[in-house]
């Protein structure tokens, strides 16, 4: 089978280009990403350019998210964003009202003890309840 | 009248007609029985020719251009479309992961929530 590297795959004379390259706007939606930018290979610089792309077109609370979440998303390992991509394909196919409960959900989990929590991500059920 | 006995005929009527042909006729016949016959002499020559360019070896005549063309052009053609099956391939896989990226960071859960393994049994015990 030929192999094409991902890179060239993305499409010759596509460009990579520089921090200093970018549009104005493209920096200010990728601004999280300023000091890293320079060291993305062309083709993780075409993924976030594509995110830049869709970016105007999503709502404010979704631009707000996208810009609180994107310096965290480079810092995972590719394992932990292969897990990230697989839930989210996941939970991407609930009904809105699950998608909303599961929110909830988080919420709630989020309140729980430090130690409960580890408990449930070492044993993965929680104990039983007592009466 | 059966088919032997109007062959017969037929053979008597022909020996009959060239026994009273003319000099000259007769010998442009044998002149014409003979060029036909070195035609017919040299024409072996390319038959195993054509034979074995059919059969993918031997001498390189015309009929063997043309295969050894249309297996390069056929060659050529499917070279390029594995190249392009894999280009569009890996460029899809490139658009669904820029897709499914801009989703998780826009999404109404942090990323914390879809690599936390305790929140999934949370769910799970949650689950009615």
């Amino acid at each position: 089978m030929v192999a094409i590297s991902p890179a060239a795959a993305v499409g010759i004379g596509q460009q990579a280009p520089s921090w200093a390259q970018l549009s104005p706007a493209n920096r200010q939606v990728l601004a999280p990403l300023a000091s890293e930018w320079d060291s993305f290979d062309p083709q993780r610089k075409q993924k976030w350019l594509g995110i830049a792309n869709r970016y105007p077109m999503l709502a404010p609370v979704e631009q707000q998210r996208i810009q609180q979440q994107m310096s965290a998303w480079v810092h995972l390992t590719p394992e932990q964003r292969r897990i990230a991509r697989e839930q989210y394909k996941n939970f991407r196919q609930l009904p809105p009202e699950q998608r909303h409960l599961v929110a909830e959900k988080w919420r709630e989990y989020q309140q729980l003890p430090p130690e409960k929590r580890r408990e449930l991500a070492s044993h993965g059920t929680p104990p039983p309840r007592r009466p | 009248m059966n088919e032997h006995e109007t062959a017969k005929k037929i053979t008597g009527y022909l020996d009959h007609g060239t026994a009273e042909l003319k000099a000259g006729v007769a010998f442009r016949l044998q002149r014409a029985r003979q060029l036909a016959l070195s035609q017919l002499a040299a024409q072996p020559q390319h038959a195993p020719q054509l034979a074995l360019a059919d059969s993918g070896g031997g001498s390189f005549g015309p009929h063997r251009f043309l295969a050894a063309t249309r297996l390069g052009i056929g060659a050529l053609l499917l070279v390029a479309g594995v190249f392009a099956y894999n280009y569009w391939e890996t460029a899809q896989q490139a658009r669904d992961i820029e897709e499914t990226d801009a989703g998780i960071l826009s999404s109404e859960l942090p990323i914390d929530a879809y690599l936390d393994p305790g929140f999934e049994a949370w769910l799970k015990h949650s689950e009615p």
